[in-house]
């Protein structure tokens, strides 16, 4: 007969760091690159609804993202701020794309000019935004949630990378109503 | 001259109109099922437990009554249920990983139902409901057994009683 003794609750060694790290990025967010924070406010209690689309969830268990999330909120905003978030989700850019929640894309828009960056410079300066290369393909993803942060994005990419061309795509969820049918 | 039924209406939901809805679906039922018609009868009833739970659901999270409920957000909920461990493979309908759901995320939230056994009814209800109900079940010539009826009936109607309390 099989034995199943008592398991340990899931830890995770890098908790701590990616506590500290995203503490960080709430107190002083960047304007450009992961993690994208994302708020909504519930209107009925005030409540903080918070997406957290970042690679570094990569190897961490689910279970323990959220923990994670609002522990990085009270260390920055205080016991009191934790309380209020009702839904804490953490995601990687590929799962947010899976999910709708980053439907502006930045691609690069490459023309045949006699000076043009190579298509390594192209993937680099977009690793440096913030792309995901999780999924392994011949380009990063670089998705923003906001058409203003594709923008700002877009113009970082620009300034970066000097003679370089974007373009910014929105992606249509082909997703019925939120009935689900 | 009011709306035509479908025009005016916008692609997102919100709490009030899920409960509004099951509120018009449950009535519908109730008279299908005293028609001999307990099939769509059944078919209704599913959509009630399945608004009432979704809309328990945006209420826990702190949803206002008239805020809009988009596909992210039902989305979100299903991701929400895979760190929880509940094996969600299918579409929305599925009113047994609602009930886990809510019933994890209440825990997480320290916010726990207070009567005792709350949540087991709740487990009980709606595994009762989705043994007899899909919402492909439109398409099926399947009628169902006058008890099985008399059961989603039941459960719907536990549903409705408790839908502040889910």
């Amino acid at each position: 007969m099989p034995r199943h003794p008592p398991t340990e609750p899931t830890d995770y060694a890098e908790r701590e760091t990616l506590v500290a790290a995203l503490a960080k990025e709430i107190q002083t967010p960047s304007h450009i690159g992961q993690p994208i924070i994302v708020e909504k406010l519930a209107t009925g209690t005030q409540s903080i609804i918070t997406d957290v689309i970042w690679d570094q969830w990569e190897g961490c268990p689910r279970e323990l993202r959220a923990d994670i999330i609002v522990d990085a909120y009270e260390k920055t905003l205080g016991a009191e701020y934790r309380e209020k978030i009702s839904l804490a989700l953490g995601v990687t850019v590929p799962e947010a794309v899976a999910m709708g929640l980053l439907p502006y894309g930045v691609r690069p828009a490459r023309r045949l000019a006699p000076v043009q960056p190579s298509e390594e410079e192209y993937r680099r300066a977009m690793v440096d935004a913030g792309a995901s290369t999780l999924s392994g393909a011949r380009w990063p993803i670089l998705r923003c949630a906001t058409l203003e942060d594709a923008e700002a994005t877009q113009d970082y990419l620009q300034q970066i990378l000097a003679d370089s061309n974007w373009i910014i795509v929105q992606e249509v969820d082909p997703g019925d109503a939120a009935s689900g049918q | 001259m009011p709306d035509l039924l479908v025009l005016g209406i916008g692609p997102d939901d919100s709490i009030d109109q899920f409960r509004g809805a099951a509120g018009f679906r449950n009535a519908e039922a109730w008279l299908l099922a005293g028609s001999g018609h307990g099939g769509a009868a059944v078919y209704l009833w599913g959509y009630v437990v399945e608004m009432t739970i979704k809309a328990a659901w945006f209420a826990l999270l702190g949803y206002g009554d008239d805020q809009s409920i988009g596909l992210g957000d039902l989305r979100r909920a299903k991701e929400k249920a895979l760190s929880y461990k509940i094996v969600w493979p299918g579409n929305f309908h599925d009113l047994n990983c609602w009930a886990q759901l809510l019933i994890r995320h209440r825990t997480f939230l320290k916010r726990p139902y207070t009567v005792y056994h709350f949540d087991r009814a709740l487990l009980a209800h709606s595994q009762r409901v989705y043994n007899r109900w899909r919402e492909w079940l439109r398409y099926k010539k399947n009628v169902p057994y006058p008890f099985e009826v008399q059961s989603v009936a039941e459960s719907a109607g536990w549903f409705l009683k408790h839908s502040r309390d889910l």
